[in-house]
């Protein structure tokens, strides 16, 4: 078992470890014999559409060699999970799974190798039960990079439990829900809990290789990150293509009779329908662009699909939408939700917590950066930590403010409480920057030593803070170029 | 897993005070369902239940502490070694 790691240009362990494939792949098959067999496990269905469009086009695998297991590929699927073994026989010499394959999958079938590539959306559990698929297998890598920790991690103990689950009847009661459910209690810890795996997914898996694998050695490894960027970008495109080529009638009567797609062309035009279901206005004029127009025009509508179809930054930007510009319809149907089926993990309890943290303390203003020229973080102007006026002034708005008390039990200290405001400001979509000042402390404080080996001190000291962009300028360069076409299209979709 | 399959829809009608329920990869439904609109089917399922088996190949916390059995068993399978798992 081989951990993997990269390093930054400057030589630090790097958090991004995007082409690692490429250079795993450059040292296995030039010199792979015929029956040799590789096998590559991912929790990111890009990431696997890449590797596989690299091994194709790059490497010279022919299509009959591959495998590639996801959600996009369901008439393989059909063939390939009752029978993997069979599947795979003699001439398929790489094999792509993604978390479709479950954990009842059973391949037999020897590997001279195995990569696992995982970006932190499963938990290490599933990590491992992926790697688990391939019953025999030479060498693993895996690629788990860790995450930025920010300073201040508060502890989450039993104690800490007791007294949140105890807050908790009235957090529910505020948003009008049910109370006293079985259910309650356990939705809280699944929803804390889940944040700590997924803050830790990295050193979780470590952990968890270390504990069920003879050895796990660190292994470094150059990552080929633009070849990789520059692949993914292609796999994008051409998603963008296949959905906007899709048949949105026929998804849309699949997704009302409750089908799933049977064969690969259906899973287009599901997406289409999906999507046209979210953004009618919008898709329309993109269906019509890249059917009629002239190649600039079917480029642009490719790019602005390929923004639209970005899950996250689109939600973000309709929570945002919905904090910002309040509408009495989406309120109510938002206080409605409530009285249906409500726990502290439904997806409209989070919405209406974070909604109204942010009206109600005004944390549009926290969002001062703009791009453009060099980034100064400037703590008394646009970056904040615990220490800051501005977030104590809000912290004290905070707890004079019964409802949101009541909303967030698990707000204890400022420490619990800037947390909740970065992680409402990540929510609806402010890019945060975080960085480095050094600031005047009351304290003197250590600063290295002088050249007779002495303690030096000084009136300053480094310190973290996080600023966040505007919102018009929090996302990628489409994105923010775009912003006005953009939110006027959600607003009106 | 495909949650819908417990809608009240499907399961309204089904009486499981005889059943025996079993759950497999127990630490992905426990962390996916309590997010589902199927959450008060499943919530009724756990606890009319005669007998829950859950089960996972790694040790992970049960809720136990939220349904405490009364009468019944929420059992789970130990940790195995995910590598030497055979087919079954």
């Amino acid at each position: 078992m081989k951990w993997i790691e990269t390093r930054t240009k400057a030589g630090d362990i790097s958090f991004d470890h995007s082409g690692v494939a490429l250079t795993i792949f450059d040292s296995w098959f030039p010199v792979s014999k015929p029956d040799d067999r590789y096998i590559v496990v991912t929790d990111n269905r890009v990431a696997a559409k890449s590797v596989y469009e690299w091994a194709i086009r790059v490497i010279g695998l022919k299509e009959s060699e591959v495998i590639l297991v996801c959600s996009e590929t369901p008439e393989q699927n059909r063939l390939f999970m009752p029978d993997p073994d069979g599947c795979i026989g003699e001439g398929v010499r790489l094999v792509i799974l993604t978390p479709t394959a479950q954990s009842g999958l059973d391949i037999q079938i020897p590997f001279t190798a195995g990569l696992g590539l995982f970006c932190g959306v499963v938990p290490g559990t599933q990590a491992l039960q992926l790697i688990g698929r391939a019953r025999q297998c030479g060498e693993w890598f895996v690629s788990a990079p860790r995450r930025a920790i920010d300073e201040g991690e508060g502890a989450f103990d039993e104690v800490k439990l007791q007294r949140c689950l105890s807050r908790l009847p009235e957090a529910l009661q505020e948003v009008g829900a049910a109370i006293g459910k079985k259910s309650d209690g356990w939705a809280f810890w699944q929803r804390e809990i889940g944040k700590i795996w997924q803050q830790f997914n990295s050193e979780a898996i470590h952990w968890l290789l270390k504990k069920y694998y003879a050895s796990v050695e660190t292994v470094e490894l150059m990552a080929r990150r633009q070849d990789f960027k520059r692949q993914v970008s292609k796999v994008k495109t051409r998603e963008a293509e296949q959905v906007l080529s899709g048949n949105g009638e026929h998804g849309a009567s699949l997704r009302e009779d409750e089908k799933l797609p049977y064969y690969d062309s259906e899973v287009w035009d599901y997406k289409l329908a999906e999507e046209t279901e979210k953004y009618p206005k919008v898709y329309a004029a993109l269906i019509d662009a890249y059917e009629s127009g002239d190649e600039a025009t079917r480029e642009d509508a490719i790019i602005t699909t390929k923004t639209f179809l970005n899950k996250r930054q689109m939600d973000s930007l309709k929570n945002y939408i919905q904090a910002e510009e309040p509408n009495e319809d989406d309120d109510q149907a938002l206080q409605e939700r409530q009285a249906g089926y409500t726990n502290y993990s439904s997806s409209h309890f989070k919405k209406l917590q974070y909604q109204e943290l942010y009206r109600s303390l005004g944390l549009v203003s926290l969002a001062k950066l703009k791009r453009g020229g060099k980034l100064n973080l400037d703590p008394n102007e646009n970056a904040f930590n615990e220490n800051t006026p501005r977030i104590q002034k809000l912290w004290q708005s905070f707890q004079k403010n019964s409802r949101l008390r009541n909303l967030f039990p698990i707000v204890e200290t400022i420490q619990d409480f800037f947390k909740v405001v970065k992680s409402a400001m990540s929510y609806l979509g402010f890019q945060k920057q975080g960085g480095t000042v050094r600031v005047k402390v009351d304290q003197p404080a250590p600063n290295g030593t002088d050249r007779n080996g002495q303690q030096r001190f000084s009136n300053t000291a480094p310190k973290y803070f996080v600023g966040w962009f505007i919102r018009a300028e929090s996302g990628t360069k489409f994105f923010c170029e775009n912003f006005e076409m953009i939110i006027k299209a959600v607003r009106d979709r | 897993m495909c949650y819908e399959s417990l809608s009240d829809y499907h399961t309204g009608k089904v009486d499981f005070s005889n059943a025996v329920v079993v759950v497999d990869e127990w630490a992905g439904v426990r962390a996916e369902i309590i997010g589902k609109s199927v959450m008060p089917e499943f919530e009724r399922i756990l606890t009319e239940a005669q007998t829950v088996v859950a089960l996972d190949a790694f040790w992970v916390m049960q809720i136990a502490i939220f349904f405490p059995p009364t009468g019944r068993a929420i059992a789970s399978s130990w940790i195995r070694h995910p590598a030497s798992h055979r087919s079954l």
